[in-house]
Protein backbone atom coordinates (compact mmCIF):
# COMPACT_ATOMS: atom_id res chain seq x y z
CA UNK A 1 0.00 0.00 0.00
CA UNK A 2 1.00 3.33 -0.63
CA UNK A 3 1.68 5.38 1.78
CA UNK A 4 3.03 8.85 0.06
CA UNK A 5 3.23 9.65 -3.72
CA UNK A 6 6.46 10.60 -3.22
CA UNK A 7 8.76 7.78 -3.27
CA UNK A 8 11.80 8.54 -0.40
CA UNK A 9 8.37 10.01 1.60
CA UNK A 10 6.49 6.51 0.91
CA UNK A 11 9.76 4.81 2.25
CA UNK A 12 10.73 6.48 5.52
CA UNK A 13 6.84 6.11 6.64
CA UNK A 14 6.84 2.30 5.64
CA UNK A 15 9.35 1.62 8.25
CA UNK A 16 8.07 0.33 11.37
CA UNK A 17 8.45 2.55 14.63
CA UNK A 18 6.53 4.58 17.04
CA UNK A 19 5.28 7.28 15.05
CA UNK A 20 1.71 7.31 15.42
CA UNK A 21 -0.31 5.30 12.58
CA UNK A 22 -2.42 8.53 12.46
CA UNK A 23 0.14 10.64 11.80
CA UNK A 24 1.54 8.55 9.05
CA UNK A 25 -1.94 9.08 6.86
CA UNK A 26 -1.80 12.24 8.03
CA UNK A 27 1.59 12.71 6.52
CA UNK A 28 0.01 11.37 3.38
CA UNK A 29 -2.62 13.46 3.29
CA UNK A 30 -0.60 16.57 3.76
CA UNK A 31 2.59 17.01 2.76
CA UNK A 32 3.55 17.09 -1.29
CA UNK A 33 5.90 15.60 -3.36
CA UNK A 34 9.51 16.27 -2.37
CA UNK A 35 8.41 19.06 -0.01
CA UNK A 36 11.51 18.17 2.60
CA UNK A 37 10.37 21.58 4.50
CA UNK A 38 7.00 20.63 5.18
CA UNK A 39 8.01 16.90 5.94
CA UNK A 40 10.84 18.59 8.31
CA UNK A 41 7.72 20.82 10.10
CA UNK A 42 5.24 17.87 10.31
CA UNK A 43 7.62 15.79 11.59
CA UNK A 44 9.07 17.65 14.05
CA UNK A 45 6.09 19.49 14.92
CA UNK A 46 4.88 15.83 15.70
CA UNK A 47 7.69 15.19 18.09
CA UNK A 48 7.16 18.22 19.69
CA UNK A 49 4.16 17.47 20.30
CA UNK A 50 4.79 14.15 21.63
CA UNK A 51 7.72 15.29 24.00
CA UNK A 52 5.00 17.64 25.59
CA UNK A 53 2.77 14.27 26.39
CA UNK A 54 5.69 12.84 27.93
CA UNK A 55 6.04 15.95 30.20
CA UNK A 56 2.17 15.39 31.04
CA UNK A 57 2.60 11.62 31.89
CA UNK A 58 5.87 12.00 33.98
CA UNK A 59 3.92 14.30 35.79
CA UNK A 60 1.25 12.05 36.52
CA UNK A 61 3.88 9.17 36.96
CA UNK A 62 2.25 7.54 34.05
CA UNK A 63 5.53 5.32 33.06
CA UNK A 64 3.83 3.55 29.72
CA UNK A 65 2.44 6.92 28.96
CA UNK A 66 5.63 8.62 29.14
CA UNK A 67 7.61 5.56 27.66
CA UNK A 68 5.14 5.79 24.94
CA UNK A 69 5.49 9.37 24.18
CA UNK A 70 9.22 9.49 24.06
CA UNK A 71 9.38 6.80 21.60
CA UNK A 72 6.97 8.61 19.62
CA UNK A 73 9.51 11.70 20.07
CA UNK A 74 12.23 9.87 18.38
CA UNK A 75 10.44 8.28 16.11
CA UNK A 76 9.12 12.04 15.29
CA UNK A 77 12.38 13.52 15.45
CA UNK A 78 14.11 10.68 13.28
CA UNK A 79 11.99 10.97 10.59
CA UNK A 80 12.22 14.63 10.01
CA UNK A 81 15.84 14.01 10.02
CA UNK A 82 15.82 11.26 7.70
CA UNK A 83 15.41 12.79 4.20
CA UNK A 84 17.99 16.07 4.53
CA UNK A 85 20.91 16.30 3.41
CA UNK A 86 23.59 15.55 5.87
CA UNK A 87 24.78 19.25 6.25
CA UNK A 88 22.11 20.52 6.88
CA UNK A 89 21.66 22.16 10.14
CA UNK A 90 18.07 21.08 10.77
CA UNK A 91 18.92 17.46 10.21
CA UNK A 92 21.69 18.13 13.02
CA UNK A 93 19.12 19.62 15.39
CA UNK A 94 16.37 16.49 14.69
CA UNK A 95 18.94 13.90 15.41
CA UNK A 96 20.04 15.55 18.25
CA UNK A 97 16.20 15.31 19.42
CA UNK A 98 15.58 11.82 18.35
CA UNK A 99 18.78 10.93 20.71
CA UNK A 100 17.72 13.14 23.39
CA UNK A 101 14.23 11.34 23.53
CA UNK A 102 15.65 8.34 22.75
CA UNK A 103 18.10 8.38 25.69
CA UNK A 104 15.26 9.79 28.07
CA UNK A 105 12.83 6.76 26.86
CA UNK A 106 15.69 4.22 28.21
CA UNK A 107 14.80 4.22 31.88
CA UNK A 108 11.47 4.03 31.30
CA UNK A 109 11.42 0.90 28.86
CA UNK A 110 10.11 -2.49 30.12
CA UNK A 111 13.52 -4.28 29.73
CA UNK A 112 17.07 -2.96 31.68
CA UNK A 113 18.59 -0.79 28.36
CA UNK A 114 22.09 0.76 28.55
CA UNK A 115 24.08 2.91 26.06
CA UNK A 116 26.96 0.51 25.07
CA UNK A 117 28.95 2.96 22.67
CA UNK A 118 28.86 5.80 20.54
CA UNK A 119 26.08 4.09 18.03
CA UNK A 120 25.09 1.03 20.12
CA UNK A 121 22.87 0.05 22.94
CA UNK A 122 22.19 -2.92 24.58
CA UNK A 123 18.43 -4.41 25.95
CA UNK A 124 18.05 -7.46 28.35
CA UNK A 125 19.32 -7.94 31.66
CA UNK A 126 22.23 -9.16 31.19
CA UNK A 127 21.30 -12.88 30.45
CA UNK A 128 22.88 -16.13 29.07
CA UNK A 129 22.64 -14.87 25.39
CA UNK A 130 22.91 -11.84 23.42
CA UNK A 131 22.27 -11.47 20.20
CA UNK A 132 24.05 -8.57 18.19
CA UNK A 133 21.60 -6.68 15.34
CA UNK A 134 23.83 -4.60 12.80
CA UNK A 135 21.56 -1.98 11.65
CA UNK A 136 20.99 -1.41 7.73
CA UNK A 137 22.90 1.31 6.80
CA UNK A 138 21.61 4.73 7.39
CA UNK A 139 19.32 3.28 10.34
CA UNK A 140 20.40 5.35 13.39
CA UNK A 141 21.02 3.08 16.65
CA UNK A 142 17.69 5.02 18.23
CA UNK A 143 15.46 3.58 15.94
CA UNK A 144 16.23 -0.02 16.65
CA UNK A 145 14.63 -0.40 19.40
CA UNK A 146 11.50 -1.26 18.45
CA UNK A 147 12.13 -2.01 14.89
CA UNK A 148 14.77 -5.09 16.24
CA UNK A 149 15.47 -5.29 19.57
CA UNK A 150 11.91 -6.07 20.73
CA UNK A 151 11.35 -9.16 18.42
CA UNK A 152 14.35 -10.26 19.85
CA UNK A 153 13.58 -9.73 23.47
CA UNK A 154 10.34 -11.17 22.77
CA UNK A 155 12.42 -14.37 22.15
CA UNK A 156 14.21 -14.27 25.53
CA UNK A 157 17.22 -13.29 24.78
CA UNK A 158 19.54 -9.78 25.24
CA UNK A 159 19.74 -7.67 21.98
CA UNK A 160 22.59 -5.32 20.92
CA UNK A 161 22.03 -2.77 18.29
CA UNK A 162 24.88 -0.93 16.76
CA UNK A 163 24.80 1.23 13.62
CA UNK A 164 26.49 -0.65 10.53
CA UNK A 165 29.06 2.23 9.93
CA UNK A 166 29.23 4.55 12.91
CA UNK A 167 31.70 6.31 10.93
CA UNK A 168 29.04 7.72 8.57
CA UNK A 169 26.02 8.61 10.72
CA UNK A 170 25.46 11.79 12.46
CA UNK A 171 27.07 12.08 15.66
CA UNK A 172 25.03 14.82 17.58
CA UNK A 173 25.64 15.59 21.02
CA UNK A 174 27.79 12.43 21.75
CA UNK B 1 -1.25 24.22 7.22
CA UNK B 2 -4.02 24.08 9.41
CA UNK B 3 -8.11 24.21 9.75
CA UNK B 4 -9.59 26.79 6.54
CA UNK B 5 -6.13 27.74 5.42
CA UNK B 6 -6.76 28.95 2.10
CA UNK B 7 -5.34 27.74 -1.51
CA UNK B 8 -6.25 29.08 -4.46
CA UNK B 9 -5.92 27.18 -7.24
CA UNK B 10 -7.03 30.47 -9.50
CA UNK B 11 -8.31 33.59 -8.81
CA UNK B 12 -12.21 32.09 -8.91
CA UNK B 13 -11.23 28.50 -7.53
CA UNK B 14 -10.01 28.33 -3.73
CA UNK B 15 -10.41 25.14 -1.58
CA UNK B 16 -10.85 25.57 2.08
CA UNK B 17 -8.35 23.32 3.93
CA UNK B 18 -9.81 20.83 6.41
CA UNK B 19 -8.05 18.24 9.12
CA UNK B 20 -6.87 14.69 8.87
CA UNK B 21 -8.23 13.54 13.00
CA UNK B 22 -4.87 12.71 14.84
CA UNK B 23 -7.40 10.08 16.46
CA UNK B 24 -11.03 9.35 16.72
CA UNK B 25 -11.69 11.35 20.11
CA UNK B 26 -8.90 13.62 19.70
CA UNK B 27 -10.43 16.27 17.26
CA UNK B 28 -13.39 16.06 14.44
CA UNK B 29 -12.25 14.96 10.57
CA UNK B 30 -13.32 17.76 9.00
CA UNK B 31 -12.79 17.72 4.80
CA UNK B 32 -11.71 20.50 2.82
CA UNK B 33 -14.26 22.13 0.21
CA UNK B 34 -14.15 24.30 -2.37
CA UNK B 35 -15.62 28.11 -3.29
CA UNK B 36 -16.06 28.74 -6.95
CA UNK B 37 -16.70 31.97 -8.39
CA UNK B 38 -18.21 32.09 -12.21
CA UNK B 39 -19.62 34.56 -13.45
CA UNK B 40 -22.26 35.68 -11.30
CA UNK B 41 -22.52 32.54 -9.26
CA UNK B 42 -20.69 31.66 -6.11
CA UNK B 43 -20.61 28.09 -6.24
CA UNK B 44 -20.06 26.21 -2.67
CA UNK B 45 -18.97 22.87 -3.12
CA UNK B 46 -19.72 21.34 0.45
CA UNK B 47 -19.40 23.82 3.71
CA UNK B 48 -17.46 21.21 6.02
CA UNK B 49 -17.73 22.04 9.87
CA UNK B 50 -17.00 24.03 12.39
CA UNK B 51 -16.08 27.88 12.80
CA UNK B 52 -12.89 28.00 10.93
CA UNK B 53 -14.25 26.50 8.11
CA UNK B 54 -17.17 28.83 8.35
CA UNK B 55 -15.44 32.05 8.56
CA UNK B 56 -12.89 31.17 5.86
CA UNK B 57 -15.85 30.61 3.56
CA UNK B 58 -17.08 34.22 4.73
CA UNK B 59 -13.25 35.27 3.77
CA UNK B 60 -13.05 34.39 0.53
CA UNK B 61 -17.03 35.19 -0.48
CA UNK B 62 -16.02 38.53 0.75
CA UNK B 63 -13.52 39.15 -2.00
CA UNK B 64 -15.74 38.52 -4.89
CA UNK B 65 -18.09 41.32 -5.68
CA UNK B 66 -21.32 41.52 -8.21
CA UNK B 67 -22.40 38.01 -7.11
CA UNK B 68 -26.21 37.43 -7.61
CA UNK B 69 -26.77 33.84 -6.84
CA UNK B 70 -25.07 31.49 -4.30
CA UNK B 71 -25.09 27.66 -5.84
CA UNK B 72 -24.48 25.56 -2.57
CA UNK B 73 -23.85 21.77 -4.03
CA UNK B 74 -23.55 19.02 -1.19
CA UNK B 75 -21.29 15.74 -2.57
CA UNK B 76 -22.96 13.40 0.40
CA UNK B 77 -25.33 13.13 2.75
CA UNK B 78 -22.28 12.92 5.88
CA UNK B 79 -22.50 15.45 8.23
CA UNK B 80 -18.48 16.62 8.30
CA UNK B 81 -19.31 18.15 4.48
CA UNK B 82 -22.81 19.96 5.02
CA UNK B 83 -22.07 21.25 8.53
CA UNK B 84 -21.63 25.25 7.82
CA UNK B 85 -24.97 24.82 5.34
CA UNK B 86 -26.46 27.63 7.22
CA UNK B 87 -24.17 29.84 4.94
CA UNK B 88 -25.91 29.70 2.44
CA UNK B 89 -28.46 32.24 4.46
CA UNK B 90 -25.29 34.34 5.70
CA UNK B 91 -24.19 34.98 2.41
CA UNK B 92 -25.35 38.40 0.25
CA UNK B 93 -27.13 37.36 -2.88
CA UNK B 94 -30.66 37.55 -4.92
CA UNK B 95 -30.41 34.20 -5.26
CA UNK B 96 -29.77 31.42 -3.55
CA UNK B 97 -30.03 27.58 -4.56
CA UNK B 98 -28.94 24.38 -2.72
CA UNK B 99 -28.71 20.60 -4.16
CA UNK B 100 -27.86 17.22 -2.92
CA UNK B 101 -28.46 13.30 -4.29
CA UNK B 102 -31.64 11.94 -3.27
CA UNK B 103 -30.34 9.17 -2.40
CA UNK B 104 -27.61 10.65 0.32
CA UNK B 105 -30.80 11.77 2.38
CA UNK B 106 -30.85 8.86 4.81
CA UNK B 107 -27.68 9.83 6.47
CA UNK B 108 -29.24 13.47 7.16
CA UNK B 109 -30.45 11.85 10.19
CA UNK B 110 -26.89 11.13 11.30
CA UNK B 111 -26.96 9.52 14.41
CA UNK B 112 -29.53 6.98 13.37
CA UNK B 113 -27.32 6.26 10.15
CA UNK B 114 -24.42 5.80 11.52
CA UNK B 115 -25.56 3.91 14.72
CA UNK B 116 -27.28 1.71 12.23
CA UNK B 117 -24.36 1.67 10.12
CA UNK B 118 -21.89 0.78 12.67
CA UNK B 119 -23.82 -1.51 14.04
CA UNK B 120 -24.18 -4.16 11.31
CA UNK B 121 -21.82 -6.02 12.21
CA UNK B 122 -23.87 -7.22 15.35
CA UNK B 123 -24.10 -11.02 14.73
CA UNK B 124 -21.91 -11.05 12.39
CA UNK B 125 -18.64 -11.09 14.48
CA UNK B 126 -17.20 -9.76 17.95
CA UNK B 127 -16.35 -6.40 17.93
CA UNK B 128 -13.23 -6.49 20.72
CA UNK B 129 -11.91 -9.48 19.35
CA UNK B 130 -8.28 -8.36 17.87
CA UNK B 131 -8.62 -5.09 18.38
CA UNK B 132 -5.22 -3.75 19.56
CA UNK B 133 -6.29 -1.86 22.96
CA UNK B 134 -3.27 0.11 23.67
CA UNK B 135 -4.37 0.88 27.43
CA UNK B 136 -2.28 4.50 26.97
CA UNK B 137 -4.60 4.89 23.76
CA UNK B 138 -7.53 4.21 25.96
CA UNK B 139 -6.48 6.05 28.91
CA UNK B 140 -5.42 9.34 26.73
CA UNK B 141 -9.43 8.54 25.42
CA UNK B 142 -10.97 7.91 28.44
CA UNK B 143 -9.52 11.70 30.01
CA UNK B 144 -10.60 13.31 27.00
CA UNK B 145 -14.23 11.99 27.53
CA UNK B 146 -14.06 13.17 31.20
CA UNK B 147 -12.05 10.65 33.12
CA UNK B 148 -9.45 11.93 36.16
CA UNK B 149 -6.67 13.39 34.37
CA UNK B 150 -4.87 10.67 37.42
CA UNK B 151 -6.10 8.17 35.34
CA UNK B 152 -2.96 6.22 33.92
CA UNK B 153 -2.16 3.47 31.14
CA UNK B 154 -1.25 0.95 34.11
CA UNK B 155 -4.89 1.86 35.62
CA UNK B 156 -6.43 0.80 32.47
CA UNK B 157 -4.47 -2.36 31.74
CA UNK B 158 -6.00 -3.55 35.15
CA UNK B 159 -8.83 -3.02 34.62
CA UNK B 160 -9.03 -4.69 31.01
CA UNK B 161 -6.54 -7.56 32.98
CA UNK B 162 -9.81 -7.91 35.38
CA UNK B 163 -12.45 -7.31 32.47
CA UNK B 164 -10.76 -10.36 30.48
CA UNK B 165 -10.73 -12.44 34.09
CA UNK B 166 -14.19 -12.32 34.31
CA UNK B 167 -14.90 -13.02 30.80
CA UNK B 168 -16.83 -10.22 30.18
CA UNK B 169 -15.35 -9.62 26.91
CA UNK B 170 -18.17 -11.06 24.88
CA UNK B 171 -20.89 -8.88 27.16
CA UNK B 172 -19.43 -5.99 26.24
CA UNK B 173 -18.38 -5.99 22.61
CA UNK B 174 -21.91 -5.55 21.41
CA UNK B 175 -22.25 -1.97 22.62
CA UNK B 176 -18.62 -0.88 21.21
CA UNK B 177 -20.14 0.42 18.11
CA UNK B 178 -22.60 2.74 20.25
CA UNK B 179 -19.51 3.75 22.03
CA UNK B 180 -17.50 4.68 18.71
CA UNK B 181 -20.89 6.63 17.27
CA UNK B 182 -21.52 8.75 20.29
CA UNK B 183 -17.80 9.50 20.87
CA UNK B 184 -18.55 10.71 16.90
CA UNK B 185 -21.16 13.13 17.69
CA UNK B 186 -19.71 13.72 20.94
CA UNK B 187 -16.58 15.41 19.24
CA UNK B 188 -18.33 17.00 16.51
CA UNK B 189 -18.88 20.93 16.50
CA UNK B 190 -22.65 22.08 16.13
CA UNK B 191 -23.93 20.77 12.57
CA UNK B 192 -26.65 23.12 10.54
CA UNK B 193 -27.43 20.74 7.70
CA UNK B 194 -29.95 23.72 6.19
CA UNK B 195 -32.72 20.72 5.15
CA UNK B 196 -35.36 23.08 4.37
CA UNK B 197 -33.27 24.37 1.49
CA UNK B 198 -32.12 21.25 -0.11
CA UNK B 199 -33.27 20.01 -3.59
CA UNK B 200 -32.49 17.19 -4.41
CA UNK B 201 -30.40 16.96 -8.02
CA UNK B 202 -32.77 14.48 -9.56
CA UNK B 203 -35.60 16.95 -9.10
CA UNK B 204 -33.33 18.67 -11.98
CA UNK B 205 -34.33 16.06 -14.50
CA UNK B 206 -33.02 12.44 -14.47
CA UNK B 207 -29.32 12.24 -14.66
CA UNK B 208 -27.56 12.90 -18.38
CA UNK B 209 -24.95 11.32 -19.57
CA UNK B 210 -22.22 13.84 -19.67
CA UNK B 211 -19.12 12.93 -22.36
CA UNK B 212 -15.32 14.91 -21.04
CA UNK B 213 -13.03 13.91 -23.48
CA UNK B 214 -12.76 9.86 -23.85
CA UNK B 215 -14.97 9.65 -20.60
CA UNK B 216 -18.29 8.94 -20.04
CA UNK B 217 -20.11 10.03 -16.90
CA UNK B 218 -23.61 10.62 -15.77
CA UNK B 219 -24.79 13.87 -13.81
CA UNK B 220 -25.93 17.11 -13.98
CA UNK B 221 -24.46 20.75 -15.82
CA UNK B 222 -24.39 23.91 -14.33
CA UNK B 223 -24.53 26.00 -17.06
CA UNK B 224 -24.25 29.76 -17.88
CA UNK B 225 -26.91 31.88 -19.44
CA UNK B 226 -25.41 30.48 -22.81
CA UNK B 227 -25.02 26.64 -22.09
CA UNK B 228 -21.47 26.43 -21.03
CA UNK B 229 -20.81 23.92 -18.14
CA UNK B 230 -19.63 25.91 -15.26
CA UNK B 231 -20.10 22.72 -12.90
CA UNK B 232 -20.33 18.92 -14.15
CA UNK B 233 -22.26 17.20 -10.79
CA UNK B 234 -20.96 14.01 -11.88
CA UNK B 235 -22.56 10.76 -10.25
CA UNK B 236 -19.75 8.31 -8.53
CA UNK B 237 -21.63 6.19 -5.52
CA UNK B 238 -18.42 4.95 -4.20
CA UNK B 239 -17.83 5.83 -1.10
CA UNK B 240 -21.62 6.64 -0.07
CA UNK B 241 -25.11 6.07 -1.66
CA UNK B 242 -25.26 8.77 -3.69
CA UNK B 243 -21.86 10.61 -3.50
CA UNK B 244 -20.77 13.05 -6.66
CA UNK B 245 -17.76 14.56 -7.91
CA UNK B 246 -17.17 18.38 -8.94
CA UNK B 247 -15.79 18.86 -12.43
CA UNK B 248 -14.66 22.56 -13.27
CA UNK B 249 -14.18 22.20 -16.77
CA UNK B 250 -12.83 26.01 -17.25
CA UNK B 251 -10.87 25.31 -14.24
CA UNK B 252 -9.76 21.95 -15.22
CA UNK B 253 -9.99 20.89 -11.67
CA UNK B 254 -11.67 17.65 -10.12
CA UNK B 255 -12.93 18.13 -7.11
CA UNK B 256 -13.48 14.85 -5.31
CA UNK B 257 -15.19 15.35 -2.05
CA UNK B 258 -15.11 11.67 -0.54
CA UNK B 259 -15.25 9.41 -3.75
CA UNK B 260 -11.64 8.44 -2.82
CA UNK B 261 -12.51 5.25 -0.74
CA UNK B 262 -10.67 2.46 -1.85
CA UNK B 263 -12.42 0.18 0.57
CA UNK B 264 -15.62 -0.26 1.23
CA UNK B 265 -15.96 1.11 5.33
CA UNK B 266 -19.74 2.05 5.17
CA UNK B 267 -22.48 -0.55 4.35
CA UNK B 268 -23.52 1.58 1.39
CA UNK B 269 -19.72 2.00 0.16
CA UNK B 270 -19.27 1.08 -3.52
CA UNK B 271 -15.19 0.92 -3.64
CA UNK B 272 -16.01 -0.86 -7.27
CA UNK B 273 -17.59 2.59 -8.12
CA UNK B 274 -14.61 4.49 -6.74
CA UNK B 275 -12.12 2.42 -9.13
CA UNK B 276 -14.21 3.85 -11.82
CA UNK B 277 -13.97 7.18 -11.09
CA UNK B 278 -10.23 7.32 -10.06
CA UNK B 279 -9.70 5.57 -13.87
CA UNK B 280 -12.05 8.02 -15.55
CA UNK B 281 -10.09 11.23 -13.85
CA UNK B 282 -6.39 9.40 -14.72
CA UNK B 283 -8.00 9.04 -18.51
CA UNK B 284 -8.88 12.88 -18.03
CA UNK B 285 -5.05 14.03 -17.03
CA UNK B 286 -3.59 11.52 -19.50
CA UNK B 287 -5.94 12.95 -22.09
CA UNK B 288 -4.40 16.63 -20.94
CA UNK B 289 -8.02 17.62 -19.61
CA UNK B 290 -7.51 17.91 -16.28
CA UNK B 291 -4.54 19.90 -14.07
CA UNK B 292 -5.45 19.02 -10.62
CA UNK B 293 -7.51 17.33 -8.07
CA UNK B 294 -8.74 17.36 -5.00
CA UNK B 295 -10.78 15.22 -2.73
CA UNK B 296 -12.38 15.86 1.53
CA UNK B 297 -9.69 13.48 2.91
CA UNK B 298 -7.07 11.73 0.44
CA UNK B 299 -5.56 13.81 -0.71
CA UNK B 300 -6.44 16.33 1.30
CA UNK B 301 -4.46 19.05 -0.15
CA UNK B 302 -4.34 19.70 -4.16
CA UNK B 303 -2.46 17.95 -6.12
CA UNK B 304 -1.68 18.54 -9.95
CA UNK B 305 0.24 16.62 -12.49
CA UNK B 306 2.30 13.50 -11.82
CA UNK B 307 1.72 13.66 -8.18
CA UNK B 308 -2.67 13.78 -9.05
CA UNK B 309 -2.07 10.68 -11.18
CA UNK B 310 0.16 8.99 -8.85
CA UNK B 311 -2.80 9.54 -5.77
CA UNK B 312 -5.90 8.40 -8.08
CA UNK B 313 -3.42 5.29 -9.00
CA UNK B 314 -3.25 4.59 -5.56
CA UNK B 315 -6.76 4.22 -4.92
CA UNK B 316 -6.86 2.16 -7.64
CA UNK B 317 -3.99 -0.23 -6.51
CA UNK B 318 -5.41 -0.15 -3.13
CA UNK B 319 -8.79 -1.64 -3.80
CA UNK B 320 -7.09 -4.03 -5.58
CA UNK B 321 -4.74 -5.09 -3.08
CA UNK B 322 -7.71 -5.46 -0.82
CA UNK B 323 -9.67 -7.21 -2.72
CA UNK B 324 -7.08 -9.94 -3.79
CA UNK B 325 -5.69 -10.31 -0.36
CA UNK B 326 -9.70 -11.23 0.88
CA UNK B 327 -9.98 -13.40 -2.41
CA UNK B 328 -6.66 -15.65 -1.13
CA UNK B 329 -8.04 -16.05 2.32
CA UNK B 330 -11.53 -17.34 1.20
CA UNK B 331 -10.19 -18.71 -1.71
CA UNK B 332 -8.17 -21.02 0.54
CA UNK B 333 -11.12 -22.08 2.93
CA UNK B 334 -13.90 -23.34 0.12
CA UNK B 335 -16.16 -24.44 3.46
CA UNK B 336 -15.99 -20.63 4.43
CA UNK B 337 -15.09 -18.38 7.20
CA UNK B 338 -16.95 -16.30 9.64
CA UNK B 339 -15.26 -12.42 10.08
CA UNK B 340 -13.59 -13.17 12.78
CA UNK B 341 -11.57 -15.75 11.46
CA UNK B 342 -11.28 -14.20 8.38
CA UNK B 343 -9.88 -10.87 10.18
CA UNK B 344 -7.27 -13.27 12.20
CA UNK B 345 -6.07 -14.60 9.49
CA UNK B 346 -5.67 -11.79 7.23
CA UNK B 347 -4.52 -10.00 10.01
CA UNK B 348 -1.72 -12.31 11.07
CA UNK B 349 -0.29 -12.95 7.58
CA UNK B 350 -0.02 -9.24 7.07
CA UNK B 351 3.39 -7.67 5.72
CA UNK B 352 4.07 -4.61 7.81
CA UNK B 353 2.95 -2.06 4.63
CA UNK B 354 0.02 -4.12 2.81
CA UNK B 355 -3.29 -2.18 2.78
CA UNK B 356 -4.50 -4.59 5.58
CA UNK B 357 -1.39 -4.10 7.99
CA UNK B 358 -2.22 -0.29 7.81
CA UNK B 359 -6.30 -0.44 8.20
CA UNK B 360 -5.49 -3.05 11.37
CA UNK B 361 -3.53 0.07 12.83
CA UNK B 362 -5.84 2.61 11.90
CA UNK B 363 -9.02 0.94 13.47
CA UNK B 364 -10.60 1.55 16.39
CA UNK B 365 -9.53 3.14 19.26
CA UNK B 366 -7.59 5.01 16.63
CA UNK B 367 -10.30 5.89 13.96
CA UNK B 368 -13.63 5.14 13.57
CA UNK B 369 -13.57 2.19 11.95
CA UNK B 370 -13.78 -1.51 12.24
CA UNK B 371 -11.72 -3.51 9.64
CA UNK B 372 -14.06 -6.48 10.51
CA UNK B 373 -17.19 -3.69 9.66
CA UNK B 374 -14.85 -3.17 6.25
CA UNK B 375 -14.34 -7.19 5.54
CA UNK B 376 -18.33 -7.56 6.34
CA UNK B 377 -19.15 -4.74 3.99
CA UNK B 378 -17.13 -6.48 1.15
CA UNK B 379 -18.20 -10.30 1.76
CA UNK B 380 -21.90 -8.63 1.00
CA UNK B 381 -20.91 -6.25 -1.74
CA UNK B 382 -19.31 -8.81 -3.84
CA UNK B 383 -22.23 -11.49 -3.06
CA UNK B 384 -20.25 -14.27 -1.49
CA UNK B 385 -22.41 -17.24 -0.55
CA UNK B 386 -22.87 -17.26 3.48
CA UNK B 387 -22.99 -20.77 5.61
CA UNK B 388 -22.43 -21.56 9.43
CA UNK B 389 -19.35 -22.86 10.97
CA UNK B 390 -19.16 -25.63 13.29
CA UNK B 391 -19.64 -22.60 16.40
CA UNK B 392 -22.82 -21.24 14.92
CA UNK B 393 -21.48 -18.22 13.16
CA UNK B 394 -22.22 -17.05 9.97
CA UNK B 395 -19.62 -17.53 7.43
CA UNK B 396 -19.11 -16.43 3.39
CA UNK B 397 -17.34 -17.99 0.64
CA UNK B 398 -15.77 -17.21 -2.48
CA UNK B 399 -18.52 -19.33 -4.82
Amino acid sequence: MRLHPDPVFDRLLGDPGAADPAAVVAAGARIGVGDLAGWERFWRGRGDDALRRADDRLALDDVPGARQALLAAADAYGLAAAPLPADCAARRDNRAAQVAAFRAALPLLPVEAEIAGPAAYRFGADGPACRVVRLPEGVPAEAGYVRFAVPVLAEGLDCLVCEADPRTVDEPHR
Amino acid sequence: MSVGTLHEITPDLVLVEGRHPHTLWGDPDLPTIAVYRCGPRLYLLDTGVGPEQLAAIHAVASRHTGVDEIVLLNSHGHVDHLGNNHVLHQLPAMKRRHHIPRDARPALDHAAFFAAMYRSGLGWFDYLAGLDLDPDRLADMLRTLGAPAALTADDVADLGSRIAALGLPPALGGFVPSLVVDILLRTYPEIHPSVATMVDYEDLGPAAEITIGSTRWTGWTFADDAGTPEVHVLQAAGHSAGGVVFHLPRARFLMLADETSALPYWTDSDPRRTVETAARAITLIDDGLLDGICAGHFPMLPARGGEARARLQGIVDTAAEFTEAVAAVLGAHPDGLCIDDLYATLVTGAEPRSVIAVQAGLQFPVFATFLKLTLLNHCRLHGFPTGTDAAGRPTFRLR
